[in-house]
């Protein structure tokens, strides 16, 4: 509950947000979703999942999906490098009060960066399928804020899915 | 102060403490720290005995000062026993909670055993000692209330056993069960101060079962015309004696049988003594057995089944001892001898003489069974017993002269020859003896005879006097105490028995948060060794010693890990007990007659698998009587037996735990299921479920929202519903089927893991991703080209083995994994309950132990996937579930 509404008065009043490429685009989520950032960890695959469900990794000791960025926002498929990693992130609880974490491989990991209310501006009609919060101008490009639980739903995982 | 000593002390006090004010309850108290005493001396267990007795002491001077002040004319302080007791002892009532909560969960045992069969008399007897020592627990802290209670039951059961109507009885005895559990949880929970249970409503529901039942037996004679007792806690009921039916007594045959068995009971006992030094004279134990035989003979025809049962029981120890099945033990000769002298009495009681007591017979006859069995016989299982009985006649008494009431203590003469100090043969010279010289006017005793014939020396007759001295009933059962300690037997016998109490007994209570992170680690600990093992580096290594350590590590983490999941396993035998008075209950409400048969209560199983199926269990055994069971008159109608029988069996099947609930009911109906689900949506409109098989049909009931009241009358759910039944079920990573046969009836089977965490499995491989697959699935593995493949008649690949076809199916195309070489590899033969096929796999890595991890629940379920588990590399494995494998793979056999 609590980071649900972190996450929105994030969104709303602005605060401190993860920037991360996915080449050549950039995007950001709340720095409060996020667990923590690893390397590219050796994926095991899992059958028949949707296509943007990469598959499973060993988080210590703790079994976790990851989750394709690219695939999912419909980008062209693109190689791991030495800078790729995966962002773990929590969502929302279950019922049972447990969050599971889901990795997102992203391309690289750019900055934490501190945007403003007034800054944000709403996307575009009917882009990107309702899972881009606002659009945010750099110096350098534009920065587009996820909204993870919306992606995640549409990839077909999220508690929301499965009690 | 010596045991013996204390005895002596002890019975002096007797008659004083009739004169006391609570005196009894203090000697009780008293006497039942002696038993504990005397019970720890036959473990050895010295220390313990000096702190006993020195409290027995205690409690003994207290009762002397008290006596001497009332000899002094003086009045008593008023003391309140009861406050004391209560407070001064916390570790008391801790014991008497366990004690409580232990009785009443035997007593409820025997209650359900009792209500399949009322006659067993050995149940009720225990049921009634049960009941009792509760009742004497209490007593000792001075809980009033439930004393009563218990004396109440007490009663009741005894007003049950004569007047031969057990039934009415269960009800009130399981209310009875249920108040002491409920009073057993609140002094757990709140001490001894909490107030006990509301029993009013108990002891009507006691009370009454008693309305319709035979009239209370007489109190005994030896109540020489008191007034009536003053308060519950004296017992109005009297020991019952052996009944002989009276048509006997008119038969003109019975007066011959009477002259007959006297004179081959008067040569038993010489032969049986005889017998003892003289194993192996055939003649001698065949003599002996056809006494018993021929008695048990008439006394049949004369209906006299007292004697026939007795009889019986001692002539078939006899009987194996004559064809050696049973190897002689000389306490066979002392269950012989009582036996006979129980015969004896029963048979002079035919002749006027006082009958036995009832409960003697039934030790005898319960310890000759033990006998039989090859059991150790019971000696000093009769203590408490034999202690709380002498006291229960001292209640009686209390108002009389203790002393003089007593039985006829043992002849010096038996008492002699049983001891072994002195032959048969000579006893009964030594009597002829006696009454010659009676008749010359010298009247001798016995005993003073014996010593002048030189026969026994003064000190073994004093020796073997000595119990009989202070004659009072309480002495003489003490006096078996000190016997009895000094038999090293038997003091064995005691150790053993309390050896096993003690198994049971000495249990710690564990937190299981604890023990489930502890059992957690463990798992850890057995992956992470994997992964030092595994580690390249050391591997390149060469060091025997360092090799030696590490399969040393090996070795002890595989142990710790068996231990540590054997402390989460437990039996279905409570979850099962549970069950059991749940149909009773259940049955009474639903006015159907059931009787449930249960199989495999020591199947052993993870803690957690119990917990989480005792709530689906009791669903689905309600259902089953509710809806699955006809009514009697319904299911005579259509030729079934009037009581139905609701199966509940578990047991161990292909590394997974199986519950069957079975009941031979009406079945399910396939027209009024798709009906149902039609009704309710759950099918499309139009269809008429023909195209469904049987198997989907059955598991529509499954189905959210298909239940309902009652219009569907074979199966229906409760609002907790058959859903919540199967996703809990699921949840477990288990699997529920249901099978039926219209007017047969239904089994649910539920298939559970072994343990939720960790399994045992292959590990094999598909291009570069590893699987595995519980090796219990797994019947065998060969190459492709070892057998003959085939096509069948869908087009699919089918491979023949030892002359089944089988389909083959590749794990590659199942988990979109590029393979090697689909026609090489390495088949596995695959079996579950319904499915068997081949699966290709590229090659067979190895076997290990993995601890099965979830998925995450924000996945999709994934038909084929049971779980991840963290190989030696830190890379995860997907554990396969075959049968769905199996499933998921016949649509997409035209691959």
């Amino acid at each position: 509950m609590n980071q649900e509404l972190a996450r929105r008065g994030a969104t709303e009043q602005g605060g401190k947000y993860l920037v991360f490429a996915l080449e050549p685009n950039q995007y950001a989520v709340p720095i409060q979703s996020v667990r923590e950032i690893i390397a590219m960890h050796d994926i095991t695959p899992l059958p028949r999942m949707p296509h943007c469900v990469r598959g499973v990794i060993n988080l210590r000791g703790r079994i976790i999906p990851v989750a394709d960025l690219r695939r999912s926002l419909g980008m062209s498929e693109r190689d791991a490098t030495n800078v790729s990693c995966i962002i773990v992130t929590e969502t929302e609880a279950d019922e049972d009060g447990t969050v599971t974490p889901i990795g997102c491989i992203v391309d690289s990991v750019c900055e934490v960066r501190e945007i403003g209310r007034d800054t944000i501006q709403s996307p575009p009609q009917g882009s990107e399928g309702g899972y881009v919060d606002g659009l945010v101008r750099t110096d350098e490009t534009v920065v587009a804020l996820l909204q993870l639980e919306t992606l995640f739903a549409s990839m077909g995982i999220g508690s929301q899915n499965f009690g | 102060m010596n045991l013996s000593a204390a005895l002596a002390e002890l019975a002096a006090s007797c008659k004083l403490a009739a004169e006391i004010p609570d005196g009894l309850k203090l000697l009780r108290s008293a006497a039942n720290r002696l038993a504990k005493a005397a019970r720890k001396l036959g473990e050895e267990d010295l220390a313990a005995d000096a702190d006993l007795l020195a409290s027995v002491d205690g409690e003994l001077e207290e009762l002397l000062a008290k006596a001497a002040l009332l000899a002094a004319g003086e009045r008593l302080p008023r003391t309140s026993v009861t406050a004391t007791a209560v407070s001064e002892d916390d570790a008391l009532v801790d014991m008497l909670v366990v004690s409580m909560s232990d009785a009443a969960g035997n007593a409820e045992e025997l209650l359900l055993a009792l209500d399949a069969d009322p006659g067993d008399a050995n149940n009720l007897a225990e049921l009634r000692r049960i009941v009792h020592t509760v009742k004497g627990e209490a007593g000792v802290l001075g809980l009033d209330a439930t004393q009563v209670v218990c004396h109440e039951a007490e009663e009741m059961i005894d007003r049950a056993v004569d007047g031969g109507n057990v039934r009415p009885i269960i009800d009130p005895m399981l209310g009875v069960v249920d108040y002491l559990r409920r009073y057993a949880e609140a002094l757990r929970a709140h001490g001894a101060a909490v107030p006990p249970p509301a029993s009013q409503d108990l002891r009507d529901r006691i009370k009454q079962s008693s309305r319709g039942g035979s009239v209370p037996a007489a109190p005994k004679a030896q109540d020489r015309g008191r007034a009536a007792p003053p308060e519950p806690q004296t017992r109005a009921t009297g020991e019952r004696r052996v009944q002989l039916t009276s048509d006997a007594l008119v038969d003109e045959t019975l007066q011959d049988f009477i002259d007959e068995s006297r004179q081959h009971l008067e040569s038993i006992e010489a032969d049986l003594l005889e017998f003892e030094s003289k194993p192996d004279d055939e003649e001698l134990l065949n003599r002996i057995f056809r006494t018993f035989h021929t008695i048990k003979g008439v006394a049949g025809f004369l209906n006299l089944t007292p004697i026939v049962r007795l009889t019986h029981t001692t002539e078939t120890l006899l009987d194996r001892l004559r064809q050696a099945t049973l190897t002689f033990q000389s306490v066979h000769v002392d269950l012989v001898l009582t036996s006979a002298d129980l015969t004896s009495k029963m048979i002079e009681s035919l002749a006027g003489g006082e009958a036995p007591f009832e409960r003697d017979v039934e030790r005898a006859e319960r310890r000759l069974e033990q006998a039989l069995r090859g059991e150790r016989v019971d000696e000093l299982g009769a203590l408490p017993t034999v202690v709380n009985e002498a006291l229960d006649k001292l209640e009686l008494t209390s108002g009389g002269d203790i002393v003089a009431s007593v039985p006829t203590p043992a002849r010096i003469g038996e008492l002699l020859v049983r001891n072994g100090v002195v032959s048969a043969d000579r006893i009964e010279d030594a009597l002829k003896l006696q009454r010659e010289r009676a008749q010359a006017g010298q009247n001798l005793r016995l005993g003073d005879l014996l010593v002048e014939l030189g026969v026994v020396s003064r000190d073994e007759l004093e020796r073997t006097l000595g119990g009989r001295r202070a004659a009072s009933p309480v002495t003489s059962a003490l006096q078996a105490v000190v016997d009895v300690e000094e038999a090293a037997e038997v003091a064995e016998a005691v150790t053993k028995a309390n050896r096993r109490k003690a198994q049971v007994d000495a249990t710690i209570k564990v937190s299981t948060l604890r023990l489930d992170a502890l059992v957690d680690m463990v798992g850890e600990l057995v992956i992470a060794q994997q992964m030092v093992l595994q580690d390249p580096a050391l591997r390149s290594v060469k060091s025997t010693t360092l090799a030696r350590n590490l399969s040393q590590v090996n070795k002890i983490t595989r142990d710790l890990q068996e231990a540590s999941m054997s402390l989460r396993m437990v039996t279905f035998r409570s979850t099962f007990q549970k069950v059991s008075r749940l149909v009773r209950d259940v049955a009474q409400k639903a006015g159907k007659k059931v009787e449930l048969v249960v199989g495999g209560a020591d199947t052993e199983v993870d803690r957690n698998v119990v917990e989480r199926i005792s709530d689906p269990l009791v669903h689905l055994i309600r259902n089953a009587i509710d809806h699955g069971l006809e009514p009697p008159d319904r299911r005579l109608e259509v030729g079934k037996p009037e009581v139905g029988q609701v199966d509940l069996r578990a047991y161990h099947a292909s590394g997974a735990i199986v519950v069957e609930v079975r009941d031979d009911g009406r079945g399910l109906d396939r027209t009024k299921i798709v009906a149902k689900a039609l009704e309710k949506g759950l099918l499309p409109t139009g269809t008429n479920g023909d195209e469904l098989t049987e198997e989907e049909v059955f598991n529509l009931i499954f189905e959210p929202g298909f239940s309902t009241a009652a219009a569907v009358t074979d199966i229906s759910g409760r609002g907790v519903g058959m859903d919540v039944v199967r996703k809990n079920i699921e949840a477990m990573r288990g699997r529920i089927e249901i099978q039926s046969k219209p007017g047969r009836g239904t089994t649910f089977l539920l298939r559970l893991p072994l343990t939720l965490a960790i399994i045992d499995g292959m590990v094999v491989r598909v291009g570069t991703q590893r699987f595995v697959i519980p090796t219990l699935a797994i019947e065998e593995s060969f190459q492709p080209s070892a057998r003959k493949a085939h096509w069948g008649a869908d087009g699919g690949p089918l491979v023949d083995v030892r002359g089944t076809l089988l389909p083959i199916r590749h794990l590659s195309r199942l988990v979109d994994e590029p393979s090697d070489d689909e026609m090489g590899g390495v088949m596995v033969l695959m079996s579950t309950g319904s499915t068997r096929f081949c699966l290709q796999v590229d090659e067979i890595v190895g076997q290990q132990q993995v601890v099965i991890k979830n998925l995450g629940s924000n996945l999709p379920k994934m038909q084929g996937v049971a779980g991840g588990a963290i190989m030696g590399d830190g890379r995860v494995a997907l554990i396969l579930d075959v049968e769905g494998l199996a499933k998921g793979s016949q649509t997409s056999v035209s691959y």
